[in-house]
């Protein structure tokens, strides 16, 4: 019964009979926080966190919902705020997980198997370089750069949650992808 | 809308490129762009490119991102409690009165004793206001009652008074006639302009004008005065008349 209630359904079924009802939004909508939350702070253990919190400050404000905007848009718009927190607290503690060359290092790759290591490490360098040139954006680009190659959400739907003309969202998409062409330019685009 | 320092600027085709690169073009507008992208060397480079940043953006996403679990959201789940309506408290005036005596004892009582003191001062003002102005026109009413006075006299009120006026020298005269005693007041005055004109005024004890007791003494006295002015002014006129009247038969006399 409760799969077939509508995210607006839900929030008023959480805040006066069932808390637990939050948990049937959690469920649709944790994947895709996650990758916006993984997309604007390119780290898993943040956007991780990003995302619990997320969830938890969207649950402890249930009650100030008024439904006004969707539970999607709503959503959305905290996750992009706690990145943006969790960013601010990095740089002032003078952070930066891209730079961080043992973080990177870190990081485990599953590489095909028919792939020689010089290829694998040339592939890895390629993926630190887009991510550095995506986290270099400027927020409200980043945001709608993610949204679109990680949430997979279409220009209408990034309109309606952003609650901004679709014109203006594909002008974003367009600058942040010239940016982002001239930042990757340095390193040449493999196609594999 | 689209700007920049675009390759295919000016051809006005940026926004739909970039449709067209994310697959949401739809229908004309497709074919439209696919016709123009053939024609148009810059949006065919800037397709490239932004093709490039889009497979490099998605490769990451699929070797790094794809791979990852989903993190397991742990809510700590508790009622909420239903924040109060404002609109609920808006409601009518009744409930908004009851919210307020509802607050506290003493709040009840302080606002009781206020409306009860508003309301004695303003029953207090009311009385006051209807008092003023009877007692205006009380004064008023004793100032307007007629009262019989020498300036009254002179211009006396028409109603219940019978006028005599003689503007005629000529007119007969009066017969000589004893007073009449059953005329309680005989009233004579002579008008400024002429002396000729005469008005007499009569009126009975029961058309007389009713007086409050506290000028009833005052009246009295000058009723007196009055009158006897009144008498000697009657014994005059009597006489000249007596004169005239005899000044009168002696003339029909000499004439027969």
């Amino acid at each position: 019964m409760i799969k077939s209630l509508t995210d607006e359904q839900l929030v008023e079924l959480a805040v006066t009979e069932n808390p637990e009802a939050f948990g049937e939004i959690v469920k649709r909508w944790e994947r895709k926080i996650f990758a916006l939350c993984f997309g604007m702070l390119s780290r898993e253990d943040e956007a991780k966190d990003a995302a619990q919190e997320t969830f938890i400050s969207a649950y402890r404000n249930l009650p100030n919902f008024r439904g006004e905007a969707k539970v999607s848009s709503w959503l959305h718009r905290i996750a992009v705020n706690q990145c943006l927190t969790k960013q601010r607290r990095a740089k002032t503690r003078s952070e930066t997980f891209l730079d961080d060359e043992e973080n990177s290092e870190d990081r485990v790759f599953i590489a095909p198997l028919n792939k020689s290591p010089a290829r694998i490490t040339e592939q890895n360098e390629r993926l630190t370089h887009v991510r550095q040139a995506v986290n270099s954006l400027p927020a409200d680009l980043r945001q709608v750069i993610v949204m679109k190659e990680f949430e997979e959400m279409t220009f209408q739907e990034i309109s309606e949650t952003l609650e901004l003309p679709l014109s203006t969202i594909k002008s974003r998409v367009y600058t942040a992808l010239k940016q982002l062409r001239m930042k990757l330019e340095r390193t040449p685009l493999e196609v594999v | 809308m689209l700007n920049g320092n675009h390759k295919n600027s000016g051809c006005g085709f940026s926004e739909k490129l970039i449709s067209y690169l994310y697959n949401e073009s739809v229908g004309t507008e497709k074919v439209e762009f696919e016709a123009h992208l053939k024609k148009c060397s810059g949006c065919a480079d800037e397709f490239a490119d932004f093709s490039g940043v889009h497979f490099s953006i998605n490769d990451w996403k699929l070797k790094e991102f794809a791979l990852l679990e989903t993190p397991i959201i742990e809510i700590p789940y508790e009622k909420h409690e239903k924040p109060v309506e404002v609109s609920s408290l808006k409601g009518s005036w009744l409930s908004g009165l009851r919210n307020l005596f509802a607050l506290s004892p003493a709040w009840s009582l302080a606002t009781a004793s206020l409306v009860v003191l508003v309301v004695c001062v303003g029953i207090g003002l009311m009385i006051l206001n209807s008092r003023q102005p009877n007692e205006v026109a009380g004064t008023d009413k004793n100032q307007s009652k007629p009262t019989i006075s020498p300036t009254a006299e002179k211009t006396p009120p028409q109603s219940n008074t019978n006028v005599i006026e003689n503007n005629s020298p000529n007119k007969q005269p009066k017969p000589i006639d004893a007073p009449k005693p059953s005329q309680p007041e005989v009233a004579v005055s002579n008008s400024t302009n002429s002396t000729n004109n005469r008005v007499v005024k009569v009126s009975t004890g029961n058309q007389r004008p009713i007086q409050k007791p506290g000028n009833i003494r005052n009246n009295e006295v000058k009723d007196t005065n009055k009158n006897q002015k009144i008498q000697q002014k009657a014994v005059e006129d009597d006489e000249e008349d007596n004169t005239l009247r005899l000044a009168e038969l002696f003339d029909e006399i000499d004439t027969k």
